[in-house]
């Protein structure tokens, strides 16, 4: 079992995110390349994302899952964050031709042996978006679909949950794509994604 | 804006890109090598999407929402002087909806370029003059996002990292035709 304080989840965000390198001072070099795409931290995150896209586990995972869910799939956005992804949709007819749907999803680290499994919830009205709610915490009606994505991120995957506690500390001067600039990011940006809502 | 904002060339370079592709492109209707009374011409269009599949959804036993991506390098060349300047970006889509429907390729390319073009023209309508370039080009990958997420779900814009994607230039040399 990794460590779960705050130093050292911090420890782990400065080791595959370069610190110093704020967008305002973005240039190009000769390379093609960015500064901070030059520095060894760059380098580590690319590689985690290698070892990722590779995983045997996560072949075994998408199976079990869908043997369980079989509309559950895997939705993972390579390199747009620091997490591949699973999802389990579910819908529920409303009156006028509404509908009402839920995603409950496990985020797993590429990172760190951490996981987060949480559930986004809208009501869709005629292809539009509506009343968009996210849950860290889900909520008991999905309690039993988030209890075996943990299960399966636990079993199959060795991944422990990941502390929500220290979701929101920032890492000043740390350099995450798809962060706001102009804010610190946090653990949860650095670790596992910037943008939780919006599952597909 | 772009005529009368000299603070350094890369922002004008900049600037001069984002007003004409604000003036030539309207919604869906953009087209290539427009002729307007700007010589300014780049509007980028939906062959510059060369999408590859990077997760496949392949495999009907396990379903996925597959991921298709493509990295554009913007690159602005000012007539025959060297001074050129480039936003990189790389676009990423699901290869299906959460209702299992298919994205067909052609409908993901012009999506893509057309909500290109507009989110380069929010951007300028909203920016500071002098605005650096680094900052430009963020927020328009940010805008450029929220709008390609409002239509597919899940929908991202950031730096080129993907392995195995195609690396399309979008050349455009100020006050000549954009390159093909």
């Amino acid at each position: 079992m990794m460590d779960l304080t705050e130093a050292s989840l911090v420890k782990i965000a400065r080791h595959f995110y370069p610190t110093g390198y704020p967008i305002t001072s973005d240039e190009y070099g000769e390379d093609g390349l960015l500064p901070h795409q030059r520095t060894p931290e760059y380098a580590r995150w690319m590689e985690a994302w290698d070892k990722a896209m590779a995983w045997p586990e996560w072949k075994t995972l998408r199976l079990e899952l869908h043997s369980v869910f079989p509309r559950g799939r895997d939705c993972t956005q390579p390199r747009m964050s620091a997490c591949r992804r699973c999802c389990v949709y579910l819908e529920r007819p409303l009156p006028h031709g509404a509908r009402h749907l839920t995603y409950v999803a496990v985020i797993t680290s590429v990172l760190a042996p951490l996981y987060l499994v949480y559930c986004t919830t809208e009501v869709v009205v005629d292809k539009q978006r509506q009343e968009s709610h996210l849950f860290l915490e889900v909520p008991d009606e999905v309690k039993p679909q988030a209890a075996t994505l943990s299960a399966l991120a636990e079993r199959v995957l060795g991944y422990q949950p990941f502390p929500l506690q220290f979701a929101n500390v920032p890492v000043p001067g740390l350099r995450v794509d798809g962060a706001d600039w102009r804010k610190d990011p946090t653990l949860l940006d650095a670790l596992l994604d910037t943008t939780l809502d919006d599952l597909f | 804006m772009g005529q009368n904002m000299i603070p350094t060339r890369h922002q004008q370079l900049w600037a001069v890109l984002l007003l004409s592709l604000g003036s030539m492109c309207g919604g869906m209707s953009c087209a290539s090598g427009q002729q307007g009374p700007n010589p300014v011409v780049g509007v980028i269009t939906p062959e510059y999407f060369r999408f590859r599949e990077v997760v496949l959804d392949d495999d009907l036993q396990i379903p996925a929402g597959g991921w298709r991506a493509v990295c554009i390098h913007a690159l602005l060349k000012h007539g025959s002087s060297d001074a050129k300047t480039v936003c990189k970006f790389e676009v990423g889509l699901p290869l299906r909806t959460e209702d299992d429907r298919e994205i067909p390729l052609g409908e993901a390319q012009l999506a893509a370029a057309s909500m290109a073009n507009r989110a380069v023209r929010d951007v300028l309508s909203r920016s500071h003059p002098g605005e650096m370039l680094a900052i430009l080009c963020k927020d328009f990958k940010t805008t450029y996002q929220a709008m390609l997420s409002a239509k597919y779900r899940g929908a991202r814009v950031r730096e080129c990292r993907s392995a195995g994607t195609e690396t399309v230039p979008f050349g455009i040399k100020l006050g000549e035709e954009p390159a093909p």
